[in-house]
């Protein structure tokens, strides 16, 4: 671990750092310091739970957008989710669970001490767009130092009313006393799928396939005899899947064969007794799979502190600037994603081009409403340009020893400016003359955070430290929305050449918040430790009547292996029991909704039109987020740490949905109804294989188990949307359809288990043919039983290579996107068919999970857990290999290293289920967002 | 110069502490909205009010494109042109609980739901009493009205199946709460609520052309069209004759006929739904669905080209046009203002209706007038084609009139059901399965929509007044 930079650091005693501290002994390990909430502690006196995450050893080198993209398997209790391959898109994260349904479910992220602004900020003004840009994108991976994870209340309670779901502290590179260096990092690297996805049947199969379904529908539904059906078929299948000389290959014509990436960092630090700094610059380049799908941008970070020469005044600033730009193409089920239409109508049997080189249009399904999509590609642009500042300005003053005002400022500014662009040439474009939105949307966070600490040793054994704050949030955001059509050419793709602006509007919205805030830790002689955080927050998102929130936590901890009794045991080196228990809270997700409100914008006749916006609830609160943990920390032989922690979250006051009867002229009222339940227990073992010799190997294993459980809903009414249930008594995600029972033998027909309520209650398991007979139930839930990573740190003399894995198992996937596309078992002619449908029902006796394929097949998107498959797998998450030139050779230079890499992410994966990327959204539902990539890249650092 | 950096932080932190110390810095209201109680104060509020309630009928979900559709695919004169199309589930009476369509049930709430926060507001009496307040009071009870009937037309079966004894949908006429779960009423009921807010209305609104919104000569259109359905003939005509004689509203000329399908408002423009240009890039909307180069997901069947082309100078068969196959096909009635497919007014209540209705009633009421009915009949037809000579008006006659002058308009499925009718949709290019509903007719439960699933597991009032069958 790495000692070394610390943030706003109170106890910089330890920091007089040099290389030898990672070799000491063990002993030191016990004063290695973290960072925890306003402030640093030492690692051996915390007692809550949290996770730290060297930099060093986790994101070095690896070539990736966003640092969240390698906590998977980092650390336990964390999970992340990727929503979509394309470079920046947005992630999902979660620290011990699912809390919440409406207020957010993401942990607060916290940079240098200041709460920032995280997740999606992607805005578009199409409806229903999928574009999105990860924030965190901003921050550039390599200037992060280190991070921790803070889980249970007593670590994250003093965030109070953003703490219920975890806080990610970052903390960036400061200088280090001593010679200044500098140093220049460059890498460049291609990406590629990480994994083979819907593979769809070639020309010839799609024939076979088409002709058999129809063949099918002549006999079964049409009555037909032998003979008509199958000139039926014949004369179908040359309309809807003809022979063509060359099959189409839609999949390279579209896409690219592989995306790229490339990185230039250039960074310098030093400092001398007094003052320091970091400073770094960066440019990266990521190219995804298709032209229009791209990332790049320009990073800047600045952080210098200084102190005074009597060490009582302390000032220092964080400063980072970057400006980044991406452009994405649609997902989901939108045509102009290509991923989609790929296993939607472009099948092999239609050709791309005619023969003269033009675009072919005649599909057989013309009146879809769809273009060629290879002509229409990368027509449209979807682009967001993001702007960030932060800047932030601290200084503290020791009053009189161990008491210290410190005050810190923050502006966090983010320019976000989003275009949409269909020009004529575009299927889009066309209906309108082109069309152009612009959204400059502007986000504005003040931060104001004044805090009194005083730490202090009284009789060499009473250590105290106690501290009082003060904070202010206020965050603005402000967006204009203008919107233009009628272009004479596509060349001039900005409003002023618009004929006809159809949009004007601009807005704003505020979210402020109140916070006072307090800790007070004491410890015996290192023995025995307790702590208690209370903080109270008032926002600006509450009605009047529930404004103010109470949030604290107490804990406590005893090292067992400070006590007498335990001096006969030299083996175990350290040994600490810690237990915590507190209520976070989680505030609701929409700034408004206690209001009873008016809103325009239901215009008519182009007059100004109003109506009720909202059912008002005044009583809306904070929902709690009580949270029990223990655990203990040990470590052995002067190898083997290890830690476990059990937890049990209760989320009460749950901000539910409840839906109204919609004669109400609503569909739904926000209500703090329900509660939740997310229990776990967490393991992280670490291993030094080889420690003191020339080889040093480090293993670690991070596991994870985490139940989540609805413990109670509105009227304890399930909730039903789609193929999904929140049902009281089981797991948040829980998919409700039909049980599939497998495929006739004898018949080719589906079935479905009935369901149905016998008399006393039990189910009716008899099979039916008809899925409209069948009742729908619990099938399953996405969660995993057990998730973890295993990671390898090991080097020798110049070389240095570290691995991660990461696992998951239990899990299940609902692939719903085939039911409704590839595998709709015939029904619609024109659909791409997936490779699984080759093991369709051909002749009695046949065992196989596909039914006979007929065309207008009846009984095709039932949904059911026909495609619920489970997904175990395991991935290698990021690997590098490094290698230092011998100094001896260097030296002449006078260069102080040069090292070369080659790193990857997700090189390798194993899966149980093939068709798609395992790492799927967190509700498993499984779509046609761009699949996940992976990477190789090659580099050198050169520092001098 | 270090501590004077200082102390300005300190004084940032003192102002912070000041600015937050009191609960109003934490009063926040968004940019686009006001708290309800204080947003309709003066007649001009009650103007945006009104204005708030007309968008809601806009929604694709409703008159936007969803109550067209299921009215028109449902019939024998138009379909989906082809299979995986928009609006199949209509064409095959797919339709069940689970995948139902909220938008026919939860708009018209939505929408009576509007009007009943502006009635609650005009009833408080903080407005001042003017002619323009009365008139705004009688459109907003006419679009409860129309809203109320469309409830029930499509979710309730036919009145004059069983004098409206049947299931119709919950009569909402006061603000409800989040916690309200009203059950259902009668069809019967539903009836008597829409005569009632009717005859209100038609007290208060003025006979001025008040082109998009209610006015007297709409409020009796609709009277016509309630009458018409609950089978009091005599009412029904007395109704539309009254338009016929006193409004304003003529019948557009022959020469005209064509291009006015891309006016804005026609001379015939009782009760047109305003669609803006505005909403030119709003697809989901019904003239995308019909446009060749749009959805094109409609198309007239081969049986209504037939039927169109019994008088070959037929006006109407100009609004025959070419789809991407070439086939002749496409009805051309919403053709786009300033090329933009998507905008088209929705022409709610036309006064070719209102003479079809007169004839219709006239033929059908206790005292049958033959006379009237030949001249109202004989005007549509030779307007549609001058050369034709009088005929004798006979029901079937004036069915076939009727689908051929309001076809896409909204009406065909419920013509058929209203009397009991059925129709048979095979050959040309249908493509309906044995399994689905070829023949509409009122004994069929796919007739009616079923209530949507969610509005049940909502409302437990609701819960075991699933439609029959469902």
């Amino acid at each position: 671990m790495v000692i070394s930079f610390i943030g706003m650091a109170t106890q910089e005693v330890a920091i007089k750092a040099n290389l030898q501290i990672f070799l000491k002994a063990d002993a030191e390990v016990l004063d290695e310091v973290m960072v925890v909430a306003y402030g640093t502690a030492k690692k051996a006196s915390f007692t809550g739970a949290a996770s730290t995450i060297s930099a060093k050893k986790i994101l070095k080198d690896i070539p990736i957008n966003s640092f969240e993209e390698v906590l998977q398997g980092s650390a336990p209790g964390v999970t992340v989710n990727s929503n979509s391959g394309q470079p920046g898109a947005a992630l999902s994260i979660r620290l011990r669970g699912t809390g919440s349904m409406n207020a957010g479910n993401e942990p607060l992220y916290v940079i240098d001490g200041i709460p920032v602004v995280s997740g999606d900020v992607a805005v578009s003004g199409v409806s229903g767009d999928t574009k999105s840009f990860n924030i965190m994108s901003s921050l550039n991976p390599s200037d992060i130092e280190n991070i921790t994870i803070l889980k249970d209340a007593a670590a994250a309670s003093l965030y109070g009313s953003r703490a219920a779901n975890g806080v990610v502290l970052i903390t960036t590179k400061k200088g280090q006393e001593g010679k200044t260096t500098i140093s220049f990092k460059a890498n460049w690297g291609i990406t590629d799928w990480a994994t083979k996805n819907r593979e769809t049947v070639n020309g010839d199969q799609q024939r076979e396939l088409t002709y058999e379904a129809f063949y099918n529908e002549g006999i079964l539904y049409k009555d037909y005899d032998e003979v008509q059906a199958k000139q039926y078929a014949q004369q179908n299948v040359d309309v809807w899947a003809p022979k063509l000389d060359r099959y189409s290959d839609w999949e390279s014509a579209l896409f690219k064969s592989n995306g790229s990436m490339e990185n230039y960092e250039f960074a310098a630090q030093g400092g001398n007794e007094n003052t320091n700094f970091y400073a770094s610059l960066a440019y990266k380049n990521e190219k995804g799979m298709v032209e229009s799908s791209w990332m790049k941008g320009f990073f800047g970070r600045a952080n210098v502190s200084h102190k005074s020469n009597d060490g009582k005044i302390k000032m220092g600033v964080n400063i980072s600037m970057s400006k980044q730009s991406s452009s994405q193409v649609s997902e989901g089920y939108a045509y102009a994603n290509p991923y989609f239409v790929t296993r939607w109508y472009a099948i092999p049997n239609i050709p791309i081009y005619n023969e003269d080189g033009s675009f072919y249009e005649g599909f057989p399904i013309a009146n879809l409403g769809v273009a060629n999509p290879v002509k229409d590609m990368n027509l449209d642009k979807s682009l967001s340009s993001v702007f960030r500042s932060s800047n932030s300005l601290w200084a503290s003053y020791e009053i009189i020893k161990g008491l210290i005002l410190k005050q810190t400022l923050s502006y966090d500014y983010i320019m976000n400016e989003a275009t949409t662009h269909w020009p004529k040439a575009s299927h889009n474009g066309n209906l309108h003359q082109g069309l152009m939105i612009k959204i400059p949307y502007q986000n504005h966070n003040i931060y104001s955070s004044t805090v009194l600490n005083y730490i202090t040793t009284i009789n060499e054994k009473h250590n105290v430290d106690v501290l009082i704050g003060w904070d202010v949030d206020d965050k603005k955001e402000t967006y204009v929305e203008a919107v233009g059509k009628g272009y004479s050419t596509d060349l001039l793709p900005e409003l002023e050449n618009s004929s006809t602006p159809m949009t004007a509007s601009s807005g704003y919205s505020r979210d402020r918040l109140l916070s006072v805030l307090s800790r007070f830790n004491y410890d015996y002689a290192g023995k025995y430790y307790i702590s208690a955080n209370y903080r109270r927050d008032g926002s600006s998102r509450l009605g009047i009547n529930k404004r103010w929130g109470n949030f604290w936590s107490v804990s406590g901890a005893w090292r067992i292996s400070s006590e007498n009794f335990m001096q006969g045991l030299p083996w175990i080196n350290d040994l600490k029991l810690r237990v915590s228990y507190g209520i976070n809270g989680t505030l609701p997700s929409k700034l408004y909704s206690h209001l009873s409100l008016m809103s325009t914008g239901y215009d008519y006749q182009d007059k100004p039109g109003i109506a009720p916006g909202t059912i008002p609830n005044p009583d809306l609160a904070w929902e709690r987020n009580k949270n029990f943990n223990v655990g203990f920390d040990t470590r052995l032989f002067e190898r083997l740490s290890f830690s476990f922690d059990y937890y049990n979250r209760l989320t009460t006051d749950l901000l539910q949905d409840v839906p109204t009867s919609m004669t109400v002229g609503f569909t739904s009222a926000l209500k703090n109804v329900g509660s939740m339940i997310n229990r776990g227990v967490e393991i992280d073992i670490s291993y030094d294989i080889f420690k003191h010799s020339a080889i040093q190997w480090t293993t670690g294993l991070a596991l994870s188990h985490n139940k989540n459980k609805i413990d109670k809903l509105y009227d304890g009414k399930d909730i039903i949307s789609g193929s999904s249930i929140l049902r009281e008594g089981e797991s948040y995600y829980s998919w409700w359809a039909r049980e599939w029972a497998g495929v006739d033998p004898q018949t080719g027909e589906e079935q479905w288990v009935l369901n149905t309520q016998n008399k006393d209650g039990s189910l009716n398991k008899e099979l039916t043919k008809n899925p409209g007979e069948a009742q729908r139930i619990i099938i399953g839930t996405p969660d995993p039983k057990l998730t973890g990573g295993w990671r390898n740190s090991l080097s020798w003399k110049g070389l240095e290579f570290n691995a991660l894995f990461s696992f998951s198992l239990g899990g299940k996937l609902l692939d719903d996107a085939c039911l409704t596309y590839t595998d709709t078992d015939g029904e619609n002619a024109y659909y791409a068919i997936g490779k699984q449908q080759l093991n369709r029902w051909q002749k009695p006796g046949d065992i196989t999970d596909v039914p006979r394929r007929i065309n207008n097949y009846t009984y095709a998107r039932y949904s059911s857990d026909r495609h619920m498959h489970t997904n175990n797998y395991l991935r290698l998450k990021s690997v590098s290999l490094s290698y230092s030139l011998p100094k001896q050779w260097l030296n002449p230079l006078n260069i102080n290293n040069l090292r070369v890499f080659v790193s990857g992410s997700n090189l390798l994966t194993f899966q149980s289920y093939d068709n798609v990327d395992p790492e799927q959204p967190i509700n498993g539902n499984v779509n046609f967002a761009f699949p996940a990539m992976k990477s190789v890249s090659f580099g050198l650092e050169l520092s001098l | 110069m270090k501590h004077n950096s200082l102390k300005f932080l300190f004084i940032a932190a003192s102002i912070s502490i000041g600015l937050s110390s009191c609960d109003g810095y934490l009063d926040q209201m968004p940019s686009n909205a006001l708290p309800s109680d204080e947003s309709i104060n003066n007649i001009e509020d009650v103007g945006s009010a009104l204005n708030g309630v007309y968008s809601g009928l806009l929604s694709s979900e409703y008159y936007g494109a969803d109550f067209i559709s299921r009215a028109e695919v449902g019939g024998e004169d138009v379909q989906t042109s082809t299979p995986s199309k928009r609006t199949e589930n209509f064409y095959k009476f797919m339709y069940r609980q689970n995948n139902a369509p909220t938008g026919l049930w939860k708009i018209p709430y939505q929408v009576i739901n509007r009007v009943n926060v502006l009635l609650q507001a005009i009833e408080s009496g903080k407005i001042t009493a003017s002619p323009q307040l009365d008139n705004a009071k009688g459109e907003a009870l006419a679009v409860r009205a129309l809203c109320n009937f469309n409830l029930n037309i499509v979710y309730g079966y036919p009145y004059q199946k069983d004098k409206g004894a049947s299931l119709g949908a919950p009569i909402v006429e006061k603000v409800l709460t989040a916690n309200d779960m009203p059950a259902r009423n009668t069809v019967a009921e539903g009836y008597e609520a829409i005569e009632k807010d009717l005859t209100t209305a038609l007290g208060l609104v003025s006979d001025k052309v008040n082109d998009g919104h209610f006015n007297k000569w709409a409020v009796l259109g609709l009277q016509a069209r309630v009458y018409l359905y609950k089978g009091n003939y005599d009412a029904a005509f007395n109704c539309a004759e009254t338009i016929i004689k006193e409004s304003p509203y003529k019948l557009i000329q022959n020469a005209d006929y064509l291009a006015a399908w891309s006016n804005e408002y026609t001379s015939e423009s009782i009760l047109d739904l305003h669609v803006s240009d505005l909403s030119s890039g709003n697809r989901e909307l019904f003239g995308y669905l019909v446009d060749p180069k749009g959805y094109a997901a409609i198309a007239a069947t081969d049986a209504f080209i037939e039927l169109l082309n019994e008088y070959p100078n037929d006006v109407r068969l100009g609004l025959l046009k070419e789809d991407a196959a070439g086939v002749k096909c496409i009805i051309n009635k919403y053709p786009g203002r300033n090329g933009a497919s998507t905008v088209n007014n929705i022409r709610v209540i036309r006064l070719s209706d209102i003479y079809l209705i007169a004839a219709e009633a006239a033929l059908r009421k206790s005292s049958p007038d033959q006379a009237k009915a030949n001249s109202y009949l004989n005007k549509i037809i030779k307007r549609a084609i001058p050369t034709a000579s009088d005929v004798v008006a006979t029901l079937p006659m004036i069915d076939r009139e009727r689908r051929k002058e309001l076809v896409l308009e909204g009406h065909r499925l419920n013509d058929i059901l209203r009397v009991g009718g059925t129709v048979t949709r095979e050959g040309g290019r249908h493509f309906l399965n044995n399994t689905d509903l070829i023949s509409p007719n009122w004994n069929d439960y796919r007739c009616v929509m079923p209530i949507p699933q969610a509005e049940i597991d909502a409302n437990v009032n609701l819960q075991g007044q699933q439609n029959p069958e469902y």
